[in-house]
């Protein structure tokens, strides 16, 4: 159905090429995962299928790709609609009407299908995705599980033998991501759909995977083929496969229900020793860096947060965890300062942050946005290190120290607008840092962000708490929580629904809970790091 | 420093506050206009042929509108230096009691001694229907292209309008039928010390109906010829029209007050209750809306 | 009362045309704020809750800006007839070649409230038509158009999405000035997020232009490009001729042949192009909005206003108060009945789907 013969992919103004030789063939129903680090070219893979790379993109493309026996070269995008579905990672960028249901049409209209064929159609996608009550609501007032599900839709409707995905999950919770994962096996396996979706958070998408395609990146060759076969060998990878490499399972199990299968005898291994022992070491708290006071936040009409009162310390990492929509963003807005409470009370170092000028915020609370690509207005790399040195006073080129310590080889003459996800995501961080404000404070940092620098990132995060910084990180990504977070908050609707300990919090629930966890439960064990420090304690004290 | 960021709410009650404010300032600037338009205005002028005081010049005013069936007349008037074109046709419709002349909305010259009734600068099979302005060019009249009603007067400027029927609106247009010549200038008597005078804006009056020019006072009487008498083409031979209101110091009230005639005062009420009513109605519309979007929120 | 349901876009646009049109014909100011206040009033009643429709709010505002403009304008460059002077600005006397121009001189109250009124009319000409956009969607809007001008319609109604997201998006990028330390007020904060903005801007566009790409916009059917030629070459001419007899009809001195033939020859183009165009393209619509009941109400009732003013007009020149000498404006009652007509739709109009009625059909008939 998909077949890449020998593609080489030159972006303009590129020295090197984005993709080298690239050559694949993904039959006829079957999910197919691409997988790589941040910015190694899987937006490219996926757009060069339907032939927006290079038509919309400019650059050169050597080789041929063919769907479904067409050529891309010979045929322009619109006129593979009828063949190929293409779903962005906003699927808001992409709506043209204002509501849902002419937003399922807007595809049929345009190939010229007759209207009691269109109305019929239209019908069977709403059906299949669920989305019957929705059909009349204004797209603007719909959640970001509700709009990713209605732009696939609206590709579906022309009848598409192949649906290609960009990160669809990146933005969502892990309710609404379990909706479209599964809105996506039936159609897989209902209807036969072919399906290419690239994907960084592996671990909730490999266990449907029928073959993975792993572009490393630097012009090196792709690895095409079973999960097994690629996780195998690779060095990223989700942590049940990660955990089965370590306990020695084979075949390497790709979900928690086939990990829980064979977890029993490591289970039984791990049951002796006191679990409480391994979790991480506890830093010392300092002091009280920041206190919320029965804040209560309202956008208009909307209540967004309702009486909250919490208290933040030096030295440890908090995870804001909960719903889209239950108020997190919110929560970091009063915090930082942007806006002004309802009523109640927000303290940050003793001062009142939507009080104070913007050069003396940033000295008490820094907040990396969701975008952090608003941070940026710079036209290179290297001018926004300067302003940021120039606008907290510090000697030229410490931003640029912090900037290579989070994300190394970022060229200094690339364009912000130009660099990837992790990379942009770096440099906002590093910009904020620059000032170094004793409340830190990252809205959604993760997304778009592959496992190694996630990695990276959480090494970062670890260290600025042990420097006395208090860490709050509002995330989806629970394998990141797992890792580096001490305490937990849940907010749902405005409240907070729970606030300890993260080991608490996280291990016995089901939505929040890491694969490690789900895997190994009862047992109290959040990260794969804990389970080797586990065994290896476990073997001591079985000889001693 | 206080640089807190407001909310939306408080954004709206501001930006309300400012709508409210605005809508105070215009209703004032409305209703003081009213009362403005109301107020009478002082004027005084020396005679033509009489002396002359310090800061005073004399002008001729030559208007022709017998291609409306109307006369051509020449009026010398004294008006202070550095008046305008403008305010001398003005004072001129003061003092021969004709009224103001009528301008449109942008500016042009409709009507002059309020002719014609109705339109301005029309347009008819063959050309304009307008007032073509004139200015003396050394003995000879020259077509005014450039601003009358900001170019100052000196003593002894001659300045002609004439009503052109079917015009090109260009220096083709035909000129006064009245010719520009010293000997429209009365003879000077000898001049009085200068007494302190305050040059004085002239207002517009509504097109009074009784024409008298001279109120209490009046000491000389009043070779009225201007505009009446059926004057004869040719230089030189017209006599010129001259005004001579009294010479005393206190001011003369020239022209009714605005508002003061009956029959405007009655419509004028009329008016006002109208726009009331209009805008009350508007009050509740606005009002409704307001309710509304506060309840859809 | 009919089901909750978005009304035809070209009812409301015609409505719209129609109260435009009445606030063209007359400088009376009471009239020109019952035309705001008849607008504002059927916006805040009969207004969609979708994003697009809290745009009247800043028609209103640029009105109010267009009204202090054109007074500005009048107190530097106004002509100097005489009046009630106010105060007097510094004269320039200006050299010979511009001594067309006045700058400085006296101000008189006349003059303002001229300049006044004729600010209130361009601010109710903006307020009419902020009411349309506020009303419709411009993609219905846009759907209704016929197939040939589909795609030049395209571009408008991206044009229209353009400004509430940049305002949008302008707002977080000056909060993210705070962020990074620099203050979010002043001018600097407004000019520096320009780039950022349009550069998102930018970004936004394109991702749309490849999603709507990707699903098959811009397919041209099997028809040939001469056939395609000519339908456009016809668009154009149709759209030059009614510009040239709309020229034509308002100006007086124009030849005969520029009036009712030029607009003759332009409806003729057009309708051929519409009937040539309408074979080429392939779209579908996917259930037009009907036009029925109301929509017809609607568009009378703009149409019963403008005829209103026409009478009016024919009747005196109550529509234009004079302002040298300054009078009390005169409230036509004819008018002001034919401006309540226009306000019915509030009334009679159906309801737009709101978020709690959404289960309710959008459309009465399929």
């Amino acid at each position: 159905m998909i077949r890449f013969e020998h593609v080489t992919i030159t972006y303009p103004e590129a020295t090197t090429p984005t993709l080298v030789d690239v050559s694949f063939e993904v039959p006829e129903g079957e999910l197919c995962l691409v997988v790589g680090v941040t910015g190694s070219g899987k937006s490219t893979l996926l757009r060069a299928v339907n032939g927006l790379v290079p038509r919309f993109s400019g650059g050169i493309l050597a080789g041929s790709v063919v769907i479904d026996g067409r050529t891309t070269s010979d045929v322009a995008p619109r006129d593979l609609a009828d063949v190929v579905g293409v779903v962005g990672q906003d699927p808001a960028a992409g709506f043209v009407t204002d509501f849902v249901e002419d937003e399922l049409a807007y595809a049929m209209e345009n190939l010229g299908v007759a209207p009691d064929v269109m109305r019929r159609r239209v019908e069977d996608i709403l059906d299949l995705l669920g989305l019957h009550e929705l059909r009349h609501r204004p797209l603007a007032s719909l959640s970001g599980g509700q709009q990713q599900r209605v732009a696939i839709g609206s590709v579906l409707t022309a009848g598409p033998r192949v649906l290609v995905l960009d990160e669809p999950t990146s933005a969502l919770d892990p309710a609404a991501a379990e909706e479209v994962l599964a809105a996506l096996t039936r159609l897989v396996h209902d209807l036969g759909i072919t399906v290419l979706i690239a994907e960084h958070r592996l671990e909730r998408v490999v266990q449907y995977a029928d073959r993975i395609v792993m572009v490393p990146g630097d012009g090196r060759p792709v690895v095409v083929g079973t999960p097994a076969e690629v996780f195998g060998g690779s060095v990223v990878a989700p942590p049940v496969v990660e955990l089965g490499r370590l306990a020695g399972w084979s075949p390497l199990p790709l979900s928690v229900r086939d990990a829980r299968r064979v977890a029993g005898p490591l289970r039984d291994q791990l049951a002796s020793i006191d679990t409480a022992v391994f979790s991480r070491k506890v830093r010392s708290l300092g002091d009280v860096v920041a206190t919320t006071d029965g804040l209560q936040a309202s956008y208009g009409p909307i209540t967004a947060l309702r009486g909250v009162d919490l208290e933040f310390r030096a030295g440890e990492v908090v995870a804001l965890m909960g719903r889209n929509g239950a108020g997190k963003s919110t929560l970091l807005n009063h915090l930082v300062g942007l806006r002004e409470p309802v009523s109640g009370a927000v303290q940050v170092m003793g001062s009142v942050p939507h009080r104070l000028s913007a050069r003396d915020v940033v000295r008490v609370a820094g907040l990396v946005p969701q975008d952090s690509g608003v941070l940026l207005y710079h036209d290179t790399v290297a001018a926004e290190c300067s302003a940021s040195d120039r606008d907290a006073g510090l000697v030229h080129g410490t931003t640029r120290i912090v900037l290579d310590r989070i994300v190394p080889g970022i060229d200094a003459s690339t364009h912000p607008r130009d660099l990837s996800e992790g990379q942009r995501l770096g440099l906002a961080l590093s910009i904020v840092l620059a000032s170094e404000p004793p409340l830190l404070l990252l809205d959604e940092p993760t997304r778009g962000l592959d496992y190694g620098a996630k990695q990276r990132l959480v090494e970062v995060l670890a260290q600025l708490a042990a420097d006395g910084h208090a860490v709050v990180i509002a995330t989806h990504d629970v394998e990141v929580v797992a890792a580096v977070a001490d305490r937990c908050i849940v907010l749902a609707e405005g409240e907070v629904v729970a606030d300890g300990p993260a080991r608490d919090v996280v291990v016995h629930s089901p939505v929040f809970a890491p694969q490690v966890a789900k895997v190994l439960a009862p047992l109290a064990l959040l990260t794969v790091n804990e389970v080797q420090l586990a065994l290896a304690a476990a073997s001591d004290s079985s000889y001693s | 420093m206080n640089r807190q960021l407001p909310s939306i709410a408080t954004k709206r009650l501001l930006q309300m506050r400012a709508l409210q404010a605005a809508a105070v300032v215009l209703l004032g600037v409305v209703v003081s206009a009213s009362v403005l338009v109301g107020l009478a205005d002082t004027a005084s002028a020396s005679s033509c042929s009489g002396p002359i005081r310090d800061g005073e010049i004399r002008v001729v005013l030559v208007v022709d509108a017998s291609d409306l069936g109307g006369s051509s007349s020449a009026t010398c008037l004294v008006v202070p230096a550095g008046t305008t074109g403008s305010q001398l046709l003005a004072r001129r419709g003061n003092e021969l009691g004709t009224g103001s002349p009528r301008y449109g909305s942008s500016g042009l010259l409709c009507a002059i001694d309020g002719l014609p009734a109705t339109g301005c600068g029309d347009r008819n099979s063959g050309g304009y229907g307008y007032w073509a302005y004139f200015f003396d060019g050394g003995g000879n009249w020259s077509y005014g292209s450039n601003n009358p009603f900001s170019k100052r007067l000196n003593d002894g400027a001659i300045e002609g309008w004439r009503f052109v029927v079917g015009g090109c609106g260009c220096g083709l247009d035909p000129s006064p039928r009245i010719g520009p010549s010293r000997s429209l200038f009365p003879a000077l008597a000898p001049a009085l010390p200068a007494l302190p005078e305050p040059p004085s804006t002239s207002a517009p009056s509504s097109p009074t109906s009784n024409p008298s020019t001279n109120a209490g006072g009046a000491s000389t009487p009043i070779p009225q010829s201007a505009g009446d008498a059926n004057l004869e083409q040719g230089v030189g031979e017209a006599e010129p029209g001259s005004l001579t209101v009294t010479t005393a110091v206190e001011a003369v009230v020239v022209g009714d007050v605005a508002l003061a005639s009956s029959n405007s005062t009655d419509s004028n009420t009329g008016r006002w209750i109208g726009i009331a009513a209009v805008f009350i109605l508007i009050g509740f519309m606005a009002g409704g809306a307001w309710v509304q979007t506060r309840r859809s929120r | 009362m009919t089901a909750p349901r978005l009304l035809h876009p070209g009812a409301w646009w015609l409505w719209a045309v129609g109260l435009a049109a009445c606030a063209l014909r007359t400088t009376n100011p009471v009239l020109l704020c019952l035309i705001i206040a008849v607008a504002g009033w059927v916006v805040a009643s009969r207004r969609a809750d979708v994003p697009w429709s809290r745009s009247f709010a800043s028609f209103l505002r640029l009105g109010m800006i267009v009204i202090a403009v054109r007074i500005i304008f009048q107190i530097f460059f106004g002509v100097r007839i005489p009046g009630t002077t106010l105060f007097t600005i510094p004269e320039v006397t200006l050299p010979d070649w511009a001594a067309g121009v006045s700058l400085g001189g006296p101000v008189t109250l006349e003059s303002l409230m001229a300049a006044f009124y004729q600010g209130l009319r361009l601010a109710a000409v903006l307020a009419c038509f902020g009411a349309a956009t506020s009303l419709c969607s411009p993609y219905r809007m846009l759907r209704a158009l016929p197939t040939v001008l589909y795609e030049a319609g395209v571009a408008v109604t991206v044009a229209f999405t353009f400004a509430p997201q940049a305002i949008v998006a302008s707002r977080q990028v000056r909060e993210a000035r705070r962020l990074r330390g620099r203050s979010d007020r002043g001018v600097r904060a407004w000019s520096a997020s320009a780039l950022p903005v349009l550069e998102g801007a930018l970004d936004r566009a394109v991702a749309l232009a490849a999603s709507m790409d990707s699903r098959g916009y811009g397919r041209r059917g099997s028809s040939s490009v001469s056939v395609r030629r000519r339908s456009v070459g016809l668009v154009l001419l149709g759209l030059v001729a009614i510009a040239v007899g709309s020229y034509g009809l308002l100006d007086p001195s124009a030849p005969a042949l520029f009036r009712i033939p030029a607009l003759g020859v332009g409806a003729a183009a057009l309708i051929g192009a519409l009937v040539a165009g309408g074979k080429s393209t392939v779209r579908t619509r996917y259930r037009p909005d009907p036009w029925i009941g109301p929509e017809w109400m609607v568009s009378i009732a703009g149409i019963v206003a403008f005829a209103s003013f026409v009478l009016v007009g024919r009747m005196g020149d109550a529509l234009s108060p004079s302002t040298n000498p300054l009078e009390v404006p005169a409230v036509p009652v004819v008018a002001v009945i034919g401006l309540l007509v226009a306000a019915l739709p509030a009334w009679f109009a159906p309801h737009p789907p709101t978020l709690a009625s959404s289960s309710a059909p959008l459309v009465v008939a399929a």
